[in-house]
């Protein structure tokens, strides 16, 4: 018996549990990316600090080194999970 | 009466020297990390910020008459800086900027025009020389000047004393126009790039 037949109970398993990973990693990516700032960019390796020297009063960018995670990930965690959430379809079809 | 003609005489040169004299040099090296140039690229997939703090140059300016102001700033291509270093790295690459082979921009300021003074201080145009990737273009950009004397000291915490000069400029230029990939990426990287200049040059007393 294969574990790709959708009614023995370790394909249900294996299905059930690519679904539920594919959902459990596209929810953490997208939580752990709006709880870092939902940036619409791309990664940043550092941030901008804008400081304003009180002599001249020239405004000027300084950087900080710092993780910003951008879209990019996002969308590959996304992707990932689905491609997981639709191999759990794929493996049912295959009983 | 020859005393008082030659005292007179000696006073007129002393006087017309001491004008002559109000023309400083500025240098625009600046250990603090003050001086920038940033810049921003608004394409219609993505906003590129970035700036460059390797400024380095020499601006001569007479307060009394700032139509005669000359000079030229360089910026180090290398010290161009994004937020991403990947982003950095194809940026100072051969492919865009190619900083190993043009490792400055350079902007030489020929003339004056327009000359104002405001509450900001001196407004003008100014036109000169801009060289980016090896390509020079004849260009006119806003700037105002304002001259700060004897604010050194308190930029050196007493250690010299003299003058400040702060130049504030912001221009567009058109990265086809220096050979920056014509044509290619606009989507991502946006033909026009705003540029924004604001640089302290000090000219310490003699």
């Amino acid at each position: 018996m294969s574990i790709f037949n959708a009614s023995s109970p370790t394909g249900n398993k294996l299905r059930h549990g690519l679904r539920v990973l594919g959902a459990v990693l596209i929810l953490t990516a997208f939580v752990v990316w709006f709880k870092a700032g939902a940036h619409t960019g791309f990664t940043k390796n550092r941030v901008e600090v804008f400081k304003v020297d009180p002599i001249t009063q020239i405004e000027y960018t300084d950087y900080k080194e710092s993780f910003v995670m951008g879209v990019e990930y996002l969308a590959a965690a996304s992707l990932t999970g689905l491609g997981l959430i639709a191999s759990g379809f794929i493996f049912a079809r295959k009983q | 009466m020859r005393k008082v003609t030659a005292t007179i005489i000696t006073l007129a040169l002393l006087s017309a020297a001491s004008l002559q004299a109000e023309s400083k040099t500025f240098d625009f090296d600046d250990p603090k990390g003050v001086n920038s140039i940033s810049f921003t690229l608004d394409a219609p997939l993505e906003q590129i910020n970035g700036s460059g703090k390797g400024v380095t140059g020499k601006v001569t300016f007479d307060p009394d008459a700032p139509e005669t102001t000359s000079g030229k700033i360089v910026i180090t291509t290398g010290s161009l800086t994004v937020t991403n270093d990947t982003m950095r790295d194809h940026m100072l690459g051969d492919g865009w900027l190619d900083a190993e082979s043009h490792p400055e921009i350079t902007f030489v300021a020929k003339s004056m025009s327009k000359v104002e003074t405001t509450e900001k201080g001196i407004s003008a145009h100014l036109a000169g020389s801009f060289t980016l990737k090896g390509v020079t273009k004849e260009i006119v950009v806003p700037v105002t000047l304002t001259y700060l004397p004897d604010m050194l000291s308190a930029r050196t915490n007493g250690k010299a004393k003299g003058d400040l000069l702060v130049i504030r400029s912001n221009f567009t230029i058109n990265r086809s126009d220096y050979g920056i990939k014509p044509g290619q990426s606009t989507d991502k990287v946006a033909e026009v790039i705003e540029l924004r200049l604001a640089i302290a040059g000090a000219a310490p007393d003699a």
